[in-house]
C-alpha cells in the first residue's frame, strides 16, 4: 500500500516536471531573435543612461498633472466601490437568485477581460480626450475587479453571526451592517486602497490615448526623447505608490484580525 | 395559546434528518426563572434542539410557541472577530435601538455595565481588544458576557463552557443560575451530567430511546 502511494506520487511529480518543462520550452519558441547582431546590453545600458540625471525643473508642471491623475483615480474608485458593494451583494451567495448571481460574475468578468488601455480608448472616443475620459475608463475596469473582490470577501463570511444577531431581535440592517459588513469592511478598504494605487498607475498610462493625467506628460517626452523628464516623471508614481502599498500596510495590520 | 407564565412552549415537536427522526412527540413547557438543561450523546439533536427554539430552524412536526425575547450562546462563538470585546458584547443590545440609531456605530452608557459582567467571568482583557485577537476560552467568555448584557426572558445555552477550566466552568454556570432569580429562564445544553445536575431545576435526556424529562 505504502510502496504503491510513493510510486503514485513519483509518477505525479515526474508528469508535472514533464508538463511545466514542456510549457517552457514551447514559449522560449517565442523568442525569434532578429538575425542582426545586437549587443543588447550595450543598447540598454545606452537608453537607461538617457534617464539620468532626472530633470527636476519641470516639477511644477509633473505636479499638476499628477494631481489631475490622483483626481481621476481617486474619482474612478470612489465610483467604483459605490457601485460594486450592491452589485457584489447580488452577486455573492447572501443573494438567492442564482441566475443573477451568474450573470453578474459573468458582466465583471467580462469587463475585466478588457484591459484599461481600450477602457480609455472607448471612453475617449465616447467623450473626447479629457480627464473625464479616465474617470469612465477606470471606474468601469476597476468595477470589474472590486466587483470580484467583495463577492469573494462575502462568499467567505461566517453567516452565523448574522443569523444569531437576527435570533436576538435584532432588525435585517443590523445584522447585515454588524454581522456581515463589519466582517467584511476591513478587506473591502483594503482592496480599495489597492485599487487606487492601480489607479494611480494605471491613470498615468492611460494619458497615452488621451485621457488625461500624468499619461500626457509621459507621452509627450517619449515623442520628444526627452528621457530625463520622462524618469522624473517616473520617479514620482514610484513614490506616491510605495505611500499608497505603505498605507495598505499599515491599515492591514491595525484593522485585519483574521478570524483564528 | 401559550400560558402566561410560559416563556416557551413545544407540542408534539418532532425533527428528523434525512431518514432518521432526531426526537418525536417532544412536548416542553419553559416557565418563567427556570434552569432546563439538556442532554444527550452527540449528534442526538440537542444543538438543533436550540436552534429550533432560536427559530434559526424549524421542526419536522409539531408546534413552537415563544412569546419571549432570547440571548443565544451558540457553539459557533457567533461573535464578529473585526469587532472589539465591548462592541461584541454591545451587539447584544442591538434588540433594544432602533436600526438607524446603531448606523454610526454602537456608542454605549454602559461600559460600566459591561466592565462588572467581565469581572464576573474573570475576562482579563482590554474591552478595546479585536474578538479574533482571544483565545477560544476568551472568546467564550464574552460569548457569556453578551448574552448576560442581553436581559433577555429566555437564555439558550449551547455548550457554554466546554473551553473553559473547571472553576470558571462553575463560576460561569452559577452567574446563569443567578439570572433565574430574576425570572430569566435557562436551557442549556451539556456534556458533562454532573454540572448539569449541580444547576438545572429539570434535564431534557434525548438519546436513541426517545426523549424524558428528569426532576
Amino acid at each position: 500500500m505504502k510502496d504503491r502511494l510513493i510510486f503514485q506520487r513519483s509518477i505525479s511529480f515526474y508528469f508535472s516536471f514533464l508538463v511545466i518543462a514542456s510549457a517552457v520550452l514551447w514559449s522560449l519558441l517565442s523568442f525569434d531573435l532578429p538575425d542582426r547582431e545586437l549587443n543588447y546590453f550595450e543598447n540598454g545600458v545606452r537608453f537607461l543612461k538617457r534617464f539620468f540625471p532626472p530633470d527636476f525643473s519641470i516639477w511644477r508642471t509633473v505636479l499638476e498633472s499628477f494631481l489631475e491623475t490622483l483626481r481621476i483615480a481617486i474619482l474612478a474608485t470612489l465610483l467604483a466601490i459605490i457601485f460594486s458593494i450592491p452589485i457584489a451583494f447580488c452577486g455573492s451567495r447572501l443573494h438567492r437568485n442564482a441566475w443573477l448571481r451568474y450573470l453578474i460574475r459573468f458582466s465583471l468578468n467580462a469587463i475585466r477581460t478588457i484591459p484599461s488601455l481600450i477602457w480609455a480608448l472607448l471612453a475617449v472616443a465616447l467623450v473626447g480626450p479629457h480627464p473625464l475620459a479616465g474617470v469612465i475608463a477606470l471606474s468601469f475596469y476597476s468595477l470589474g475587479y472590486l466587483g470580484k473582490f467583495f463577492i469573494d470577501a462575502l462568499n467567505a463570511v461566517d453567516l452565523n453571526i448574522a443569523r444569531h444577531l437576527r435570533a436576538t431581535g435584532a432588525h435585517n440592517i443590523q445584522a447585515f451592517q454588524y454581522g456581515i459588513f463589519a466582517s467584511v469592511k476591513p478587506v473591502i478598504v483594503s482592496h480599495s486602497l489597492w485599487m487606487l494605487e492601480y489607479n494611480i498607475r494605471s491613470a498615468s498610462i492611460i494619458g497615452y490615448v488621451g485621457a488625461g493625467g500624468l499619461g500626457t506628460l509621459l507621452h509627450q517626452y517619449q515623442e520628444y526623447y526627452q528621457w530625463n523628464r520622462f524618469c522624473t516623471v517616473l520617479i514620482v508614481i514610484f513614490i506616491v505608490v510605495l505611500l499608497l502599498d505603505a498605507a495598505n500596510e499599515i491599515y492591514r495590520k491595525k484593522h485585519l484580525v483574521e478570524r483564528t | 395559546m401559550i400560558h402566561s407564565a410560559s416563556l416557551l412552549k413545544i407540542q408534539a415537536g418532532g425533527l428528523k434528518r434525512g431518514e432518521r427522526w432526531l426526537f418525536r412527540d417532544l412536548n416542553l413547557e419553559i416557565p418563567k426563572g427556570h434552569f432546563l438543561g439538556v442532554q444527550g450523546p452527540s449528534g442526538i439533536g440537542k444543538t438543533s434542539l436550540l436552534e429550533i427554539m432560536a427559530r434559526t430552524s424549524i421542526l419536522t412536526e409539531g408546534r413552537l410557541e415563544r412569546s419571549s425575547s432570547i440571548a443565544w450562546i451558540d457553539q459557533h462563538s457567533s461573535l464578529t472577530a473585526n469587532l472589539s470585546v465591548e462592541e461584541n458584547i454591545l451587539l447584544g443590545g442591538l434588540h433594544r435601538r432602533r436600526w438607524f440609531q446603531t448606523l454610526f456605530g454602537l456608542s454605549s452608557l454602559k461600559t460600566d455595565e459591561i466592565s462588572e459582567i467581565l469581572k464576573s467571568l474573570d475576562l482579563q482583557v482590554s474591552p478595546h481588544s479585536k474578538v479574533g485577537l482571544l483565545s477560544g476560552g476568551e472568546r467564550q467568555r464574552v460569548s457569556i458576557a453578551r448574552a448576560l448584557f442581553q436581559n433577555a426572558d429566555l437564555l439558550l445555552a449551547d455548550e457554554p463552557v466546554s473551553m473553559l477550566p473547571d472553576t470558571l466552568q462553575t463560576k460561569s454556570l452559577q452567574l446563569l443560575k443567578d439570572r433565574t432569580v430574576e425570572g430569566t429562564s435557562v436551557i442549556c445544553a451539556l456534556h458533562n451530567e454532573q454540572l448539569l445536575k449541580m444547576y438545572a431545576d429539570q434535564i431534557l435526556v434525548i438519546d436513541q430511546s426517545g426523549w424524558r424529562l428528569i426532576s
